[in-house]
C-alpha cells in the first residue's frame, strides 16, 4: 500500500513538474504561432484584393460549429461589409477545408482550398480549375457546379459544393438574408 | 569507456539506424529531402540529449533511484513526451514549414526506440555527463544515417540536394549529361525501402569481408 502511494506520488510530482514546464513553453510560443497564422491568413485575404485598411473593425469568431471553422468580420463604421469563413465540406471519401470570402450582397470575393485529400494530379487539380470558378457568383446559387465537364468533378464536386452551402447558410445568417 | 569511445560509437560501430535498426519509421519515411533529415536529426538530437540527462539525474542518487525504478517506464514516458512537445510547440512557431513537412514523425519520437532503448540502456545506469555524451553520439550517428539515405534519394528521385528552405543544390545538369532523369520511385516508400535495403546489404558485405580477411589472417598465423 505505502509502496503504491509512493509510486503515485512521484507521478504525481512529475506529472506537475512537466506540466509547469510545458506551461512555460506554450507561453512563449503560443503567441508567435498565433500572429505567424494570424499574418498568413491576412496575407491570403490581400491576395484576393481585401485590402484590410479599408475596414475599421477585423473581429474573429472561432468554433461556430462542426463545419466552419473560424469566421472573420471587417466591418466599415458599425457596418459588416465582408466575411471571411474557414469551412470543413464533407466529399463523398474525405473531407475538403477552404477558406470562402463573402461580401454582404452574398457574392463571391475569393476562395481557396486550405486541405483536401485529392489524389495528386487528379482530383487536386480539378480543385484549382476553371470549372469551380465561383468567384462573382451569389450564394447559395450553385448552378455553376452543374457546368462542370471534368471527369473527375464528381469525386471532388461533393467536397467543394458542400464548402460553398455552409458558407453560403452561415453568410444568410450574417448578413440577414444577404441582398 | 572513454568520452571520445562514448561519444563517437553512435556513427559506426552502433550506429542506431544501419546496426541497431532501430527508428526506422520516421528513417523510412521522411527521407525524401536532406532538409527533412536534418531537421528530423535535430529534434531527435535535443530529445535524446535531454532525456539521457533527465533519466540519468532522476536515477543517479540512490534514494530518488529506490522510488523511480519501480514505475521507470511511466517516468521515462512521462519526460521524453514532454521534451517532444517541446520540441513541436518550438518547431512550429519557428519552423512552421519543416513542421508541417515532418508531420506525425515529430509527435512520434515519444514510441522512438532509440530514445527510450537509450533511456533504459544506457542512461538509467549511467552518470548525467556520460549519459549526454551518449545520447548526443547517438543521435548525430542516427542524423547521419538519415541524412545519407536522404542523400541517396532526392539525388536519384529529384536530381537536387535540398540543404535548408531555398538553398538546394541543382544537379539537374548532370541528369542532362547522361541524357536521363531522375527516377521518381526513390521519392516514394518503395524508394526508401530499396535504399535502406541496399544500404544494409553493403554494410553486411563489409562486415562479411572484414571477417573473412581475419579469417585468412588467424589461418596464415595458426599454418605459421
Amino acid at each position: 500500500m505505502k509502496k503504491a502511494l509512493t509510486s503515485g506520488l512521484v507521478l504525481l510530482i512529475l506529472g506537475i513538474v512537466c506540466g509547469t514546464v510545458l506551461a512555460v513553453v506554450n507561453f512563449f510560443t503560443a503567441p508567435i504561432i498565433e500572429a505567424r497564422e494570424k499574418a498568413e491568413k491576412y496575407a491570403a485575404l490581400e491576395e484576393m484584393g481585401i485590402v484590410l485598411a479599408d475596414y475599421d473593425d477585423i473581429s474573429e469568431q472561432s468554433g461556430i460549429s462542426s463545419t466552419i471553422e473560424k469566421a472573420i468580420y471587417l466591418s466599415q463604421n458599425g457596418d459588416l461589409k465582408v466575411a471571411v469563413y474557414t469551412v470543413i465540406g464533407s466529399g463523398y471519401s474525405s473531407g475538403l477545408k477552404m477558406m470562402i470570402v463573402v461580401d454582404e450582397n452574398m457574392e463571391v470575393l475569393g476562395y481557396s482550398v486550405l486541405a483536401h485529400n485529392e489524389t495528386a494530379g487528379i482530383g487536386a487539380d480539378v480543385l484549382q480549375s476553371h470549372d469551380y470558378n465561383m468567384v462573382g457568383s451569389i450564394l447559395p446559387d450553385l448552378s455553376q457546379f452543374d457546368a462542370t465537364s471534368s471527369p473527375t468533378a464528381p469525386i471532388t464536386n461533393a467536397g467543394v459544393r458542400n464548402c460553398f452551402i455552409v458558407a453560403g447558410t452561415r453568410a444568410a445568417i450574417d448578413f440577414g438574408g444577404g441582398q | 569507456m572513454t568520452a571520445k569511445e562514448n561519444f563517437f560509437k553512435g556513427f559506426i560501430k552502433e550506429n542506431p539506424l544501419f546496426v541497431q535498426v532501430l527508428g526506422t519509421c520516421p528513417a523510412l519515411a521522411i527521407t525524401k529531402s536532406l532538409e527533412n533529415a536534418i531537421g528530423m536529426g535535430m529534434a531527435l538530437l535535443f530529445v535524446l540529449v535531454f532525456s539521457n540527462l533527465l533519466v540519468s539525474l532522476v536515477t543517479v542518487n540512490p534514494k530518488i533511484r529506490e522510488l523511480v525504478m519501480p514505475v521507470r517506464i511511466p517516468v521515462f514516458i512521462v519526460l521524453i513526451a514532454s521534451l517532444v512537445v517541446i520540441v513541436e510547440m518550438v518547431m512550429k512557431a519557428f519552423v512552421p514549414v519543416l513542421f508541417e513537412t515532418l508531420g506525425v514523425f515529430i509527435p512520434l519520437i515519444v514510441v522512438n526506440c532509440i530514445i527510450f532503448g537509450r533511456a533504459e540502456a544506457f542512461a538509467s545506469d549511467h552518470k548525467p555527463l556520460e549519459s549526454v555524451i551518449d545520447g548526443a553520439g547517438m543521435a548525430l550517428g542516427f542524423t547521419l544515417a538519415i541524412a545519407i539515405m536522404s542523400l541517396v534519394r532526392e539525388i536519384l528521385g529529384a536530381g537536387t540536394i535540398t540543404v535548408w528552405g531555398e538553398a538546394a543544390l541543382d544537379l539537374h545538369f548532370l541528369y542532362d549529361f547522361l541524357g536521363i532523369q531522375p527516377i521518381d520511385m526513390f521519392l516514394k516508400p518503395v524508394g526508401a525501402f530499396f535504399t535502406f535495403g541496399f544500404i544494409l546489404a553493403v554494410i553486411a558485405a563489409i562486415e562479411n569481408a572484414k571477417k573473412a580477411k581475419l579469417a585468412a589472417a588467424a589461418v596464415k598465423g595458426g599454418t605459421k
